[in-house]
């Protein structure tokens, strides 16, 4: 479903030198399946996941979305995904009806699917006491929801999640957790990025690591727990990233 | 581009905004309330205060030491004025304070009677001490003329009949005056003065509000990734906001037009003007409103392309307030005197607009300038939207978040002095000086003003600047001498330059007609060619020949070298026009600023493009002083009319002395020259 293949992405800096925020990077996830992106901030997950939207156009490299190629066919990748990062804002003024619809709208479907889709929401989200309330009084909680929603109106068989739980409470994370789990359950493949190690554990199929912008391992747990001989995760990170470097530039400066 | 989504985007934002209150309470709801209120309290206060100052008692005193008959009807006649309180005096010392005690307002006016006969009648003058800013001493003067005219006549009768003359021997010829102009031309005439301008504040100032919010305000609220990874290409997400703006500006304007209509109708009613025959017809409406279209379009493109550019709403406010400034001072055209659209006029965006509205509300309507305007506009507002575009697809401006460092010169880090941006702050501040400092310094005295000016606002900021820097000022400049034969060639430059230039200029005379009072305050400067022949050659010629060859070629230029040659070239000419601060002597001077920085470039010595700029100004006064006299150049002089094939054979002695430069210097590259400059001198500092 999605099939990253040697994407880079460098950014000018002020003084004119480049600034490689993801180097090389290849990693797939299938259908059904939730993949993790972890690393540090700063290792390039947000400018990955912003490629693989069409945000960002990379510098070389490409990617397939549903066998979509991202430069070439970025209208159909768009359509066929669902993004939804932490930071999402949402239009206060609108209601939370209002606004999945306009989304629906802009993804070209008939009112009538976008009405059938929020009845479907207000069940298994549980929104119906909101839907009508402008978004700007809505708990965070309840925006989380709309979010969630306006993010697969169009039933799209890839969904990417960029640190979508960055700075929620427990429970509002817990909403977020139990619908990527629904989520695999229905045969999507998930794409979820954070830097937080237990967040990591408790959902992914499978990790990718990145430090740097570069792979440093792409595996399940228990296999990175084989590998490295460590249980806790956050020694299994670090001894990732020291051995990741350490071929390439002599312990040049090491991980604080 | 899927016209569906557009219009799902357009509605959207649209329902987005209606639900904003600040907008409604600002663009609808203000309009509706202020004027009517602020027109009603206007129209009842004035009214009230005119009818109070009209019936008010002015006090006046009449001082009289002629003690005449006449003096005494004339006093007799004045007291019986309804409205004047008058005192006979015969106090000298009334003489010496009543001007303390008019301009205290304590009195209204004060008359005093001279003898002034010269020959066998009597004749009396009254001098009438009033104060002028004061409008109830107004009154009382234009009473006391009344008074004293009918008084005049009253005894100039008498005495005809005495000689038994009737008075109608005094009137011979007399004359009625009657303005041809129809109602609608002198309410079109006051309108267009005001009307476009109003028009146009409204259009920038709401638009500008509805833009910041749509795109730098959605990067603030972090909805703009959210609506980037959607279904909906860029272009379709530009063009739905772009209409919002327009339609929201055209509201905004279509309220306070309506709003003002109404209220101007309701004074005009109070002060018992009929209007029933002053309608602007149906056609001049939608003529605006058809030229206001392309222009609301370019406005929003500009305003569209700001806020795609800022990081918050806060960044683009700060943007649109030179855009305001502009659109604001080139709207007041329409109000000076002497401005009539053509089709160089046409071609200049939010002036073409002002000019043609005054037009088009006097019944003057010109198809070809109506298509011109619109036209040129459109085609402007076809690039800013492109642009906009643009701006939408560059993700280092989309997702420009980094706060920039803030400006510091003279920080504990040395910079480099001829950064272009730096540079551009320096211009600012000499034209700025220039024009504050320079241009009332020359108002007081030409002479003393132009060396000030020349030396410590164009001089003295290089000099320093190089100083303080520790750069080295002869390299910097280029003060360093050349090749003999390059002297030669610059000099035969100097006349076939100076006819490009002043062909260019009839050019800019043919397109944008000169006022008449321009013509007057450079007839002015011209005065400065009275002067002994050499002071007028060192002060008009050898004096901004150095300071503005220092400023322009000897710093300017060198900030902008790192782009190419004739990039720098081309932008140190436009600055040099620029810096004239004159309309129409932007191009020639412009065109002259392009020449000299060809020449230091080509030559690398600043020495020849001073001789060139000195000589080139010194050939204005030899023309304005001996030009009548000369053989083919005093065609300029007299009519401005430069035959064609003297231009040609110009154009082929520049193209000429080129080609010798060419071949003479191959081995000073300027691009060479100052790759080594900036590399080891720019950046060491």
């Amino acid at each position: 479903m999605i099939e990253v293949i040697a994407l880079n992405k460098s950014f000018e800096q002020k003084d004119g030198e480049a600034l490689k925020a993801v180097c090389d990077l290849s990693f797939s996830a299938a259908a059904g399946e939730i993949v993790v992106l972890l690393g540090v901030n700063g290792a390039g997950k947000t400018t990955t996941m912003r490629m693989l939207s069409t945000v960002l156009k990379p510098s070389s490299g490409t990617a397939t979305i549903c066998g979509y190629e991202l430069l070439q066919e970025s209208a159909l990748v768009r359509a066929s995904l669902g993004f939804l990062s932490g930071d999402t804002g949402l239009y206060h003024r609108l209601t939370a009806r209002e606004l999945i619809t306009y989304f629906g709208r802009l993804y070209d479907m008939k009112d009538s699917l976008i009405r059938q889709r929020i009845t479907r929401f207000e069940e298994i989200l549980n929104m119906g006491e909101f839907l009508d309330k402008r978004v700007e009084n809505l708990s965070t909680g309840m925006k989380q929801k709309v979010s969630i929603a306006r993010s697969i109106i169009h039933d799209p068989p890839v969904i990417i999640f960029d640190e979508a739980t960055a700075g929620l409470d427990i429970l509002t994370a817990k909403n977020i957790m139990n619908f990527i789990h629904s989520c695999r359950d229905e045969g999507k493949c998930v794409l979820f990025s954070t830097h937080i190690m237990r967040e990591a554990e408790r959902i992914a199929d499978r990790i990718v690591m990145i430090h740097e912008g570069r792979l440093i391992r792409e595996a399940t747990w228990l296999q990175m727990q084989d590998e490295t001989g460590k249980r806790d995760l956050d020694d299994i990170f670090i001894e990732y990233v020291n051995s990741s470097k350490k071929p390439a530039e002599e312990s040049a400066d090491e991980l604080e | 581009m899927n016209w569906n989504k557009v219009k799902v985007i357009y509605f959207k934002e649209m329902l987005d905004l209606f639900r904003d209150r600040r907008t409604i309470i600002t663009s609808v709801l203000l309009p509706i309330i202020l004027y009517p209120f602020i027109s009603m309290f206007i129209a009842s206060v004035a009214s009230r205060q005119e009818t109070k100052l009209t019936e008010a008692v002015k006090t006046v005193y009449f001082y009289d030491n002629t003690g005449s008959a006449e003096a005494d009807l004339l006093y007799e006649k004045l007291s019986q004025a309804e409205t004047l309180d008058i005192k006979h005096t015969r106090n000298h010392s009334w003489n010496d304070n009543f001007r303390e005690l008019v301009e205290s307002n304590n009195i209204q006016a004060f008359i005093s009677l001279e003898d002034s006969t010269a020959g066998e009648f009597q004749h009396l003058l009254a001098r009438i001490y009033y104060n002028d800013t004061d409008e109830k001493s107004q009154k009382a003067y234009v009473s006391i003329r009344e008074t004293i005219n009918k008084t005049n006549w009253e005894i100039v009768s008498q005495r005809l009949r005495d000689i038994n003359l009737d008075e109608e021997i005094l009137s011979a010829v007399d004359y009625a005056g009657d303005s041809v102009a129809a109602p609608q031309q002198i309410l079109g005439a006051l309108l267009g003065k005001f009307l476009a301008y109003m028009l146009i504040v409204l259009t920038l100032s709401s638009g500008s509000v509805v833009a910041s919010d749509l795109v730098a305000g959605e990067k603030e609220r972090g909805t703009l990734e959210t609506i980037l990874v959607s279904a909906v290409s860029r272009l379709e997400l530009v063009t739905g906001k772009f209409l919002t703006i327009i339609t929201f500006s055209f509201i905004t304007v279509f309220m306070n037009i309506f709003s003002m209509y109404i209220s101007t109708r309701h004074i005009l009613g109070m002060a018992e003007i009929d209007m029933s025959q002053v309608q602007v017809p149906f056609l001049s409406f939608i003529m605006i409103f058809v030229a206001m279209i392309p222009l609301a379009t370019l406005f929003a493109g500009i305003q569209l392309s700001l806020s795609t550019y800022s990081r918050n709403i806060k960044e683009c406010s700060s943007y649109q307030m030179p855009l305001l400034i502009i659109g604001m001072m080139f709207s007041m055209i329409s109000i000076f005197p002497g401005f009539e659209l053509n089709y160089g006029y046409a071609l200049i965006p939010i002036m073409n607009f002002s000019l043609l509205l005054k037009n088009i509300l006097i019944g003057e309507y010109h198809l070809g300038y109506f298509i011109t305007v619109i036209a040129s506009n459109l085609i402007l507002a076809l690039v800013a939207l492109r642009i906009s575009v643009s701006l939408f697809n560059k993700e280092e401006i989309l997702f420009r978040t980094k706060v920039e460092k803030s400006f510091k010169f003279w920080g504990t880090k040395r910079h480099n002095i001829f950064e272009p941006g730096f540079i551009a702050i320096i211009f600012g501040i000499v034209l700025l000086l220039f024009y504050y400092l320079g241009a009332s310094w020359q108002t007081t005295a030409i002479v003393p003003g132009l060396i000030k000016t020349e030396l410590l606002i164009v001089l003295l900021p290089v000099l320093l600047i190089y100083r303080l820097s520790k750069n080295s000022l002869p390299e910097g400049a280029r003060l360093k001498a050349t090749r003999p034969v390059n002297y030669l060639l610059m000099l035969l430059a100097v006349i076939p330059g100076f006819i490009i230039a002043a062909y260019i200029m009839q050019l800019t005379n043919l397109l944008f007609p000169l006022p008449a009072s321009y013509l007057e305050s450079m007839q002015k400067i011209m005065e400065v060619h009275q002067l002994p022949l050499v002071f007028s050659f060192l002060v008009m010629g050898f004096l901004p020949g150095i300071c503005e060859e220092m400023l322009f070629r000897g710093y300017i230029i060198r900030g902008f070298e790192r782009f190419g040659k004739w990039q720098a070239i081309i932008i140190t000419g436009i600055m040099f026009g620029i810096f004239h601060l004159d309309f129409f002597r932007f191009l020639p001077a412009a065109a002259m600023g392009i020449w000299l920085g060809y020449l230091l470039l080509k030559t690398g010595s600043i020495y020849i493009t001073i001789i060139a700029h000195t000589l080139h100004n010194s050939f204005t006064i030899v023309l304005s002083r001996w030009g009548e006299q000369l053989p083919i150049l005093s065609g300029i002089v007299k009519n401005d009319n430069i035959p064609l094939w003297l231009l040609l054979v110009s154009m082929v002695a520049i193209t000429f002395i080129a080609y010798y430069l060419e071949k003479f210097n191959p081995n000073v590259s300027p691009e060479h020259g100052t790759q080594s400059f900036s590399d080891n001198y720019g950046n060491s500092s």
